[in-house]
């Protein structure tokens, strides 16, 4: 029995309910490249890919001249370093977020830039000097380009082109990917200095603060339909942007727990309907802090909300560090353990520029308790710190 | 001679294709085929045992019952693991579940296609399907200039 029809000319809806069941964006670009007909049934910009095992982007590299536009990438399912062409990451700037597979760049000019590194495409957000504490900016006054506010309203400061670079935001977090055509998106900036919550919208020419939220920055994390930002102490600011506001405020709710004492630094991350808590403990060591120990815990309504701990994340694995925090099923993808957290370096208000040693980075396994490295950095790699620090992308097509 | 029901649904028989709703006409008659099962466009050849779960699937996914639905799903899917379907076989098997717009016994076996391709290079993957490269060299250096990092083979 012979088939006149052969694969390659099937009908478009029939590739495309093929091409559905991909859910590795490696194999979906293979598909699209076997022949004419399966590529032009199929999108470019697919949106049913589900949320990409996060590749580690490498510091630059350390031989400045050799093709200093490509960046490495580390994948942990393939086992292997990835070059890709981004010649917008360059040294001059910084990057102050990783959301959605889009990364967010500052540098020494007011603007603000969201770049994809798979497609390229980048879209601007509203400038620096937009922060409703920015209350001058002037290229003449060098040295003091930016002026800004206090709190309170009442001392002005000012800041250089440099200095806000480096520290005014500590980092930036989408609702959605900045690519959705149907969606739009949100970003939430937690800045620095003052610990204040400003946010915009796509398309928007300027940031806004949300008030009274300033205790809550420690870190933010899209979750159901809202940002939600939490303290020091585990208080829970839930932000309501997204969406039309009727006196143009946003709703701003607050969640008391029961106080979270100990810990270095905090983490928040979605995991499906649940909110988790991730505490990072850290060691000082000779002249460089080392991560020991991670705790995890979700918000639970008992007798008032409260964080409750979790010992066992059975197959989630978490990444943390200056991205925006993911969770991923771990038998979704090869090369990642359930149970696990994956970290990086995120000491973006401390001085980076005097710390020795190596990059805190790693995998924590919360069974044990212990810490490993990471596949690709092995005793041999070591070689110091190296700027910028690396970062946790998920990947993204669109 | 082979009767079946033919219901409202006008069966779109593609040209190309005339061993759908010829080649078993001609066959034995089933049982089944006649006065159970009300199947617009009969099962193509694609071997007895094959045959008998799609037609097993496709009476038990019309079923009010979730239950039965649920358990016939799974029952496909085990069989799809864990028996050897040819390639060709294969295609006969998605069009005609695209064409009966029967969503769950597709969705059964793209998934089963999809499994064929992960993880695979592009030439791995038009040999398993047969598929002849039609695109010209420049437009392939093209497509894999998009996304240079997933052709570094």
């Amino acid at each position: 029995m012979t088939t006149t029809v052969d694969w390659s000319e099937l009908q478009p809806e029939l590739i495309e309910s093929i091409a559905h069941k991909l859910k590795i964006h490696k194999d979906y670009i293979h598909f699209r490249s076997v022949c004419w007909n399966w590529r032009k049934s199929t999108s470019k910009t697919p949106k049913h890919l589900p949320c990409q095992l996060p590749w580690l982007m490498f510091p630059h590299s350390s031989n400045q001249n050799q093709q200093s536009h490509l960046r490495l990438f580390f994948s942990l399912s393939d086992d292997k370093i990835y070059r890709i062409s981004l010649p917008e990451a360059s040294t001059i700037r910084r990057r102050c977020g990783s959301s959605h597979g889009w990364l967010v760049y500052l540098e020494e000019t007011p603007g603000v830039f969201v770049i994809n590194p798979l497609t390229r495409v980048k879209h601007h957000l509203p400038p620096l000097c937009s922060f409703p504490n920015v209350v001058n900016f002037s290229v003449y006054n060098v040295g003091r380009e930016y002026t800004l506010k206090t709190v309170e309203g009442d001392v002005y400061y000012t800041c250089s082109l440099k200095e806000m670079r480096n520290s005014f935001i500590k980092k930036v977090v989408f609702s959605s990917s900045p690519s959705d055509e149907d969606l739009d998106y949100y970003a939430l900036a937690i800045v620095n200095q003052t610990g204040d919550l400003a946010y915009c919208r796509k398309g928007g020419d300027v940031w806004r603060f949300v008030d009274d939220a300033q205790l809550c920055c420690e870190d933010v994390v899209f979750h159901k339909g809202c940002f939600y930002a939490v303290s020091k102490y585990g208080t829970i600011a839930v932000c309501d942007i997204c969406g039309d506001f009727s006196n143009g405020v946003p709703n701003v709710s607050f969640i008391h727990t029961q106080l979270q004492v100990g810990g270095d630094m905090q983490y928040l991350v979605s995991l499906g309907d649940e909110l988790l808590l991730v505490t990072r403990y850290l060691e000082l060591g000779f002249h460089a802090y080392k991560t020991t120990e991670f705790r995890v815990f979700k918000l639970v309504l008992k007798d008032g909300w409260m964080w409750k701990s979790v010992l066992e994340l059975d197959d989630w694995a978490l990444f943390v560090g200056e991205n925006s925090s993911v969770a991923i099923r771990a038998s979704d993808f090869e090369g990642c353990k359930g149970n696990k957290i994956y970290f990086t370096d995120d000491y973006s208000e401390w001085n980076y520029d005097g710390a020795n040693g190596d990059h805190d980075l790693g995998v924590y396994d919360l069974e044990g308790g212990s810490v490993a490295a990471l596949p690709c950095y092995t005793r041999k790699f070591y070689n110091g710190r190296r700027w910028p620090p690396p970062i946790w992308i998920t990947p993204s097509l669109h | 001679m082979a009767e079946f029901n033919e219901t409202d649904q006008t069966p779109t028989v593609d040209p190309k294709t005339p061993n759908l709703g010829d080649s078993t006409t001609s066959s034995q008659p089933k049982p089944e085929q006649i006065t159970t099962i009300d199947v617009a466009v009969p099962i193509p050849d694609v071997g007895p045992q094959l045959q008998v779960v799609v037609e097993e699937f496709i009476l038990k996914s019309g079923s009010d019952d979730e239950e039965v639905r649920t358990a016939a799903t799974n029952e496909l899917r085990d069989f799809i693991e864990h028996e050897e379907i040819g390639i060709t076989t294969l295609l006969v098997v998605v069009k005609y579940a695209h064409e009966v717009k029967n969503v769950d016994l597709l969705d059964a076996f793209c998934e089963r296609v999809a499994d064929l391709i992960k993880d695979k290079k592009v030439v791995e993957v038009r040999e398993i399907f047969g598929i002849v490269n039609d695109f010209t060299p420049g437009e392939e250096q093209a497509l894999r200039y998009e996304h240079p990092w997933a052709f570094e083979d």
